[in-house]
């Protein structure tokens, strides 16, 4: 038997009469922690709106994804009806869920509310430690949705993400951190996930994307979700932005790419290719044709050169055109001695991908020193592996000119390298001794900017990215908003993801005629957070990676990294600290879990009033509403009275726990 | 002895039914928990059919908070500060009942009776406990006391019903299942959702519109009553109302809508008002066109409401007092009336009589019984005012409510009929809860005013008294409750705790005071022994001899003198147990029923005899602002004042729903459910850069309070609104940081009476950005 409620948000009103019963009946007390919350939402913009409110307490999920992560079993449900109830004894008391320091934090030491490290490093927040927490019990497709929940990218970002959570992972000060990218990479690849049902648009505004790379395709994914209609033109034959433009097939082979975008599309978001949009009146052009928002997410990628003699000369080429024209299937003529110019990723993509396109002597040449280099350290590793040669620490004078043809690249030795505020190098030379790096190819990889000049609606920074208020993330025009590398700068596919994120939120806004100017609450960063780990703590080793080989992987662009097995990635995602605590709450997809704030905060959810149920009353929350919305009973009894379950809104996190909440919605 | 029959369970839990006693509209039965003289839980009412039960609010589900509050007053305090400075010392009721009859010897003797002010509000509504009743027999037995005239919550209404339906006509509601017989609500500047206008309110308007009635909301806010049951949500300008009313009988009159033979047949002076209407009276014709620019509401939708309604029969246009508490006071309702009139809505099943009041004359609130407190002596018995509906003549020796502070500052020097040299606030926050709270405040600081408050918090008006008692709250009594407006059943408080601290009840304290200064056959036992003299009651004496404890003897003899609880009643002590008893209606009451039907027999007590569409006594008075008709006349503070400029918005203030006024401010389980924000429109909130959660200044004139922002499109561009009973909490710098929405308002009376608490113009700006 399975019991569970009946809401009819037609008849609610908002009241908080349920809320009160239950806080009194259960001893709650004051402070934000309710068993019963009621959601509020305002949509549409004056005087055409449209408002309601929405109860969420717990959903006595039939698989309670909180019971499969709790480290010390304190959740359980009851066979006999199907209440999932909370063991106030064994919650956070053999294993200690949550290291982060109370007196360490003063203050700003909140139990439940605070997140950990890696969780605040990542730009779009990942629920990091219950998706790993969720790999560990083998419920991979639950850690999957946990994750889809947020972003739409997971088999990219499973391979090719910078991983900033990585780099403030507490478990550095044990061993190494946890590998959380490839742990995501791990569940996208091992789910084998039917695609998903196109969503309904309820929203009757329609929004038009310039451009498919991940800003482009995040703020799809979200706008759809929300219930807009969502077209996104992209100039290019292909969709994916640089990641089909500019990463090579090596680190993100292009079917996994596509894994991810054809789950877009499956929800219903159009994408327009090979239709390159006019940055000026085809703008406008869009919202007359009645799109209601148009977001610019073009990208940054004209290629910088150096100025100095010989950049234009015949064999210099530049990291993204080069990049491009390899990846959509274009002839490139290489030479054999390929020299790079620039330290980060791009460089090290042009360094291995001239490589393999059978470069024989390739090198990368760079203002900083090689521990300083902006590239990951697992590409250069990789490229040393592959025979490339890292120049480090020159500054460069001129390219070298041999009858129109590139000889070489002239260098000076450099101790260090400072940005002034306009992008301008300075640099502490070693001496005027000016040496040469042999070369018939030369490759810039020094960086990109928007493809895009000054007009009536687009400005331009002294940057070269385009600008908009930086709060409303809207261009001068109303309606035209902006996301991605094209407004921040280059940055990477996860940044460009949180961008593309906030701009839906706005744009959003927008067509609600709700304000766009919202305050954020402070911040706190990652690196603030401190974490008390226990001195019994075991080392354990980070799974490490397993590679094609060097000499299996420089003449072809198969995958480089093989990913986990499931048995690695299982002791892998064990390693994990679990620094924030509240796994729980983190997974359930209606956030019922609650904590107060006191030391030692035990979770609290709806315990569908069980010293009632066990004597025939129905749950006080129930009988306190006045508005008569709610009603509870079993499922068979609920769904005869009041026809079959629907999905609440707004939940849209497909966990395959089946909600025990009959909702009848409100509408428009 | 009788003993009531305990329901004890295994643990040691005692179920007390009860009801509480708040100025919300509702009485709504409660099962208090009880183990070991402890409240521990509270449920609701449990008949068996959950339809009709009678479902608490958040309210009085939060009451565990409210009794067991650490801010509870639990011990006599005196003044130990500049007032207002909240501080005090501990007492003896000795000590606290000493100093109280020293000051009324003296300042009786002094300056005599009428130098007392004594004012009661809606803070406890029972049968025996009235705090308002027992103080007034005490100062009566003194020789009395000065007070107020007028009810801070229903005088516009009042007035606009009595103009139109004769004297003493307040029960012009229908009840509440009636909407099961109507085709279309008009909820007009109610929000039912919110303020409990009789609990299942809310209850009966979603199952009329489940039935299918079309519901719209006209509102300067989308009210959460309108995010329920709304089909159409108009936006209005606040203080317009009656313009748009106008141009609704504008357009029903060109378009031969209107029900003539009604019209004809039941009122007086109609064509006076059509007169008005088509433009004939002062040449311009009140059309919808006319009436946007005033209102704000599209022409075409006036129209189209227009139509709607007159064509939609039965039709429910419900208006309310909160419009009406205004500077045009009661026009609004006026106006709501003769609509319904034009319509022939009154009297019908599905219709409504409009006024404002919602009231049937069942288990009313007005008809409750009380102890009667004797003969005011302090002034002279003037000319008799029955069938006289005018405000001015009720000022000669009262002063209005919403002046109440100005009088007290200003006294005869200030036009008012006496001088305040004692004052006594009982059952009422009037600091908080009447316009203008830093005048109220300075009143109330006046170093030789002597102040008396008996009270459960130190609430805003306590803090200045020179004196405050603790008093009970009503888990600790036994009383006869009844609901306004709409019930209709009867409650029964039974005492669930013993008296917290030295908390007595206010019955109690008067008693003691009247043995200290004398009073003869003052006490309960004393005075019950006169009563049963009375032949009538007499019978009753061998019922009561069978109990012991006095108050039971009271609610027994009370319920007897209770016409309706008589004659409904049968078994009290039924009653009693089940803390309620409902009054079956055979049929749905449906206001002016009688009257209209069978007109002949049952004329209006009106002196035409007919609905006043045009009220001659009004008209005798010549006053250009208080007309006979229902016209829309702009007042001061509205959007074309001049001080708009400095003061761009309108404040509206609103009942809140996680208090009942100033009563439960303190709960934390309210106040974190539903915060105390401020509304603002977008529109209004860019501009200043105001942003959801900013904390805002709103000031005028008057004073300055501040508050966090909500910045909702649910408000209409150009107002804003704070919910009232917040408590006035002034800072260093004068600036209200509880955000009492009266530190805005004005301290002003309509001419029909009303307090005109909702208009009033404000500005607002950042005050600082981020919560
Ligand atoms: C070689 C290379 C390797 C990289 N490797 C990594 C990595 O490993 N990890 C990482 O995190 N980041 C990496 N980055 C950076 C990352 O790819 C970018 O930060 C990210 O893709 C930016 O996303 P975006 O959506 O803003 O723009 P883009 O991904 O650049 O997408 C913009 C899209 O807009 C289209 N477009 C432009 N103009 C128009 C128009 N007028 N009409 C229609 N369509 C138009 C373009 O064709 C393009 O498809 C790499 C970048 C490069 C160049
Ligand atoms: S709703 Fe959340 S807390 Fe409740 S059972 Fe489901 S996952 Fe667990
Ligand atoms: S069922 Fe009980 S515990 Fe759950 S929300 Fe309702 S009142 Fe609270
Ligand atoms: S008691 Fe009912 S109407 Fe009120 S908030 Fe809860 S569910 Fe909504």
């Amino acid at each position: 038997m399975q019991v569970g409620f009946y809401f009819d948000q037609t008849r609610c009103a908002g009241c908080n009469a349920c809320r009160v019963a239950c806080k009194d009946w259960h001893d709650q007390p004051s402070g934000s922690a309710s068993w019963m919350r009621i959601n509020y939402q305002e949509e549409g913009p004056f005087p055409n709106i449209f408002a309601s409110y929405l109860i969420s307490n717990c959903y006595h999920c039939e698989e309670p994804v909180c019971a499969f992560v709790c480290p010390n079993e304190a959740i359980s449900k009851r066979e006999e009806d199907g209440i999932v109830v909370v063991d106030k004894d064994k919650c956070r008391e053999e294993v200690p869920c949550g290291l982060i320091s109370k007196e360490k934090m003063g203050a700003s030491y909140s139990y439940g509310e605070l997140q950990a490290p890696c969780q605040i490093a990542c730009p779009v927040h990942l629920h990091i430690p219950a998706y790993t927490a969720l790999i560990a019990k083998g419920k991979f497709k639950e850690s999957l949705d946990l994750i889809r929940q947020r972003m739409p990218l997971p088999s990219v970002c499973g391979r090719v993400c910078l991983h900033p959570c990585e780099e403030v992972c507490a478990r550095k000060d044990v061993d190494q951190a946890i590998a959380i990218e490839a742990l995501k990479g791990f569940v996208a690849d091992n789910v084998s996930e039917e695609p998903p049902k196109r969503l309904l648009q309820t929203q009757s505004e329609k929004v038009a994307i310039i451009g498919s790379g991940p800003a482009g395709l995040a703020a799809a994914y979200d706008l759809i979700r929300m219930g807009y209609g969502v077209t996104i033109f992209e100039a290019s034959s292909r969709a994916g932005g640089m990641l089909v433009a500019g990463i090579p097939e090596y680190r993100l082979p292009r079917d996994v790419l596509n894994r991810d975008i054809d789950y877009i599309k499956a929800l219903g978001v159009e994408i327009k290719t090979n239709t390159l949009i006019d940055l000026n009146q085809g703008l406008e052009d869009l919202l007359k044709q009645g799109y209601g928002a148009v977001l610019v997410a073009i990208g940054a990628h004209k290629g910088k050169r150096l100025g100095i003699p010989g950049a234009d000369l015949d064999g210099v080429l530049v990291g993204t055109s080069f990049m491009r024209d390899v990846n959509l299937g274009k002839e490139v003529k290489l030479g054999n001695k390929v020299l790079i110019i620039g330290g980060g990723n791009v460089a090290m993509d042009c360094a291995r991908t001239a490589r393999r396109l059978g470069a024989t002597e390739v090198g990368v040449s760079c203002l900083e020193c090689c521990d300083d280099m902006p590239a990951d350290i697992l590409e250069v590793d990789q490229a040393r592996e592959e025979g490339i040669q890292i120049y480090d620490s020159r500054s460069f004078t001129k390219i070298l000119n041999n009858n129109g043809k590139v000889a070489g690249v002239g260098c000076l030795e450099i101790t260090g390298c400072t940005f002034d505020d306009d992008g301008e190098a300075h640099f502490d030379v070693v001496s005027d001794e000016e040496h040469t790096l042999e070369a018939d190819t030369v490759i810039f990889a020094i960086g990109q900017v928007p493809e895009v000049s000054n007009s009536s609606i687009i400005k331009i920074s002294k940057r070269g990215t385009i600008t908009a208020d930086s709060e409303t993330l809207m261009l001068g025009t109303k309606g035209l908003f902006v996301a991605g590398d094209c407004f921040s700068g280059i940055a990477s596919i996860i940044d460009a993801i949180a961008s593309g994120q906030k701009t839906a939120s706005k744009i959003h806004r927008y067509l609600q005629g709700d304000v766009l100017r919202v305050r954020s609450s402070p911040e706190i960063a990652a690196t603030e957070i401190i974490i008390d780990i226990p001195p019994e703590t075991e080392k354990k080793e980070r799974q490490s990676m397993p590679l094609l080989s060097a000499s299996e992987r420089v003449s072809n662009f198969k995958e480089v990294t093989l990913g986990f097995s499931e048995e690695a990635a299982i002791t892998e995602a064990e390693r994990c600290l679990n620094c924030a605590g509240h796994l729980c709450k983190d997974v359930c997809p209606y956030s019922a879990p609650q904590f107060v704030e006191e030391e030692k905060a035990r979770m609290q959810k709806c315990n569908y009033c069980v010293d009632r149920f066990d004597i025939g009353k129905q749950p006080i929350c129930v009988e306190a509403c006045y508005a008569r919305a709610l009603d509870s009973g079993t499922l068979e009894e609920l769904k005869s009275k009041y026809g079959d379950i629907q999905e609440s809104p707004g939940f849209s996190y497909s966990i395959s726990a089946k909600p025990a909440i009959l909702f009848k919605p409100k509408k428009k | 002895m009788v003993n009531q029959e305990e329901n004890i369970n295994d643990e040691g839990v005692k179920i007390i039914r009860t009801t509480s006693a708040f100025d919300c509209g509702g009485r709504c039965p409660l099962r208090f928990h009880v183990k070991d003289g402890k409240v521990i839980r509270v449920e609701g009412d449990d008949s068996a059919d959950s339809d009709n039960q009678l479902r608490a609010c958040l309210r009085c589900r939060s009451i565990r908070q409210y009794i067991y509050h650490p801010e509870r007053l639990r011990y006599p305090l005196k003044r130990a500060g500049p007032k207002g400075s909240g501080k005090f010392e501990r007492i003896t009721w000795d000590e606290a009942y000493d100093i109280i009859v020293e000051k009324l010897k003296e300042t009786i003797e002094k300056y005599g009776n009428q130098s007392i002010l004594y004012i009661t509000g809606g803070g406890y509504f029972g049968a025996l406990h009235g705090a308002g009743v027992a103080y007034a027999r005490l100062l009566n037995s003194l020789g009395g006391y000065s007070t107020s005239y007028g009810n801070i919550s229903s005088q516009g209404a009042i007035f606009g019903t009595q103009a139109s339906y004769g004297f003493g006509q307040i029960f012009v509601g229908n009840s509440r299942e009636d909407w099961m017989n109507t085709k279309l609500i008009i909820c007009w500047g109610w929000d039912p959702a919110r303020q409990i206008s009789g609990t299942n309110t809310l209850w009966w308007l979603i199952k009329a519109k489940e039935n299918g009635a079309k519901v719209i909301v006209i509102d300067p806010r989308y009210s959460d009553t309108a995010l329920v049951a709304a089909d159409q949500w108009i936006p209005i300008i606040p203080g317009t109302d009656t313009a748009m009313m106008v141009a609704m009988a504008n357009v029903i009159l060109r378009e031969n809508l209107q029900d003539q033979e009604f019209l004809d047949k039941y009122t007086h002076g109609f064509d006076k008002y059509k007169a008005y209407v088509l433009g004939d009276e002062d040449g311009i014709p009140k059309t919808p066109e006319w009436a946007e620019k005033i209102c704000g509401v599209p022409s075409s939708t006036i129209e189209n409401l227009a139509r709607e309604y007159a064509n939609t029969k039965p039709a429910a246009l419900e208006d309310c007092q909160g419009p009406a508490r205004s500077a045009m006071g009661g026009q609004y309702n006026r106006g709501a009336i003769t609509l319904s009139a034009m319509t022939g809505n009154i009297g019908k099943p599905g219709g409504s009589a409009c006024g404002g009041l919602h009231g049937i004359p069942y288990g009313h609130m007005f008809r409750g019984i009380m102890i009667p407190p004797g003969r005011n002596t302090a002034w002279p018995k003037g000319k008799s005012l029955r069938g006289n509906i005018n405000p001015r003549d009720r000022l000669d020796t009262r002063v209005h409510v919403n002046k109440i502070f100005d009088a007290i500052l200003n006294g005869k020097s200030g036009g008012y009929p006496f001088d305040v040299k004692f004052a006594w606030f009982a059952v009422c926050d009037f600091v908080n809860q009447i316009g203008n709270a830093n005048k109220s405040a300075k009143a109330m600081s006046r170093e030789d005013l002597f102040t008396v408050v008996p009270e459960l918090w130190l609430t805003p008006t306590a803090q200045y008294a020179d004196i405050v008692l603790p008093v009970t709250g009503f888990s600790a009594r036994s009383d006869l409750t009844r609901p306004w407006p709409s019930g209709p059943y009867f409650g029964h408080m039974n005492k669930a705790i013993e008296p917290m601290g030295e908390c007595k009840d206010d019955i109690q304290i008067a008693e003691e005071l009247a043995e200290r200064l004398g009073i003869k056959n003052f006490k309960r036992e004393e005075l019950i022994e006169q009563y049963l003299k009375n032949p009538q009651l007499a019978p009753v004496k061998g019922i009561l001899d069978k109990y012991d404890d006095i108050n039971d003897k009271w609610l027994r003899l009370l319920a007897v003198m209770g016409q309706d609880v008589r004659e409904n009643i049968e078994d009290y002590d039924k009653y009693k147990k089940e803390g309620l008893h409902r009054i079956e209606l055979k049929e749905p009451y449906v206001a002016f029923k009688k009257n209209i039907d069978d007109f002949e027999k049952n004329p209006f007590p009106t002196p035409s005899g007919k609905i006043e569409i045009y009220s001659d006594q009004v008209a005798s008075w010549n006053n250009p602002i208080c007309p006979p008709i229902a016209k829309y006349i702009p007042t001061w503070e509205n959007r074309d004042d001049p001080l708009a400029e400095k003061y761009p918005l309108q404040l509206i203030s609103p009942h809140p729903r996680q208090r009942v006024h100033s009563e439960l401010y303190k709960i934390e389980w309210l106040m974190e459910a539903i915060p105390h924000r401020m509304w603002i429109n977008p529109a209004d909130a860019e501009p200043r850069d105001i942003r959801n959660g900013d904390m805002c200044l709103v000031s005028n004139d008057r004073g300055t309070v501040a508050i966090e922002a909500f910045v909702t499109r649910r408000i209409i561009p150009g107002v804003v609104c704070i919910y009232e009973g917040a408590w006035y909490n002034p800072d260093e710098n004068g600036i209200d940081r509880g955000a009492c929405a009266n530190t805005l308002t004005k301290d002003a009376m309509s001419e029909g009476g009303a307090a005109a608490l909702k208009t009033c113009l404000v500005q607002v700006i950042l005050e600082k950005g981020g919560a």
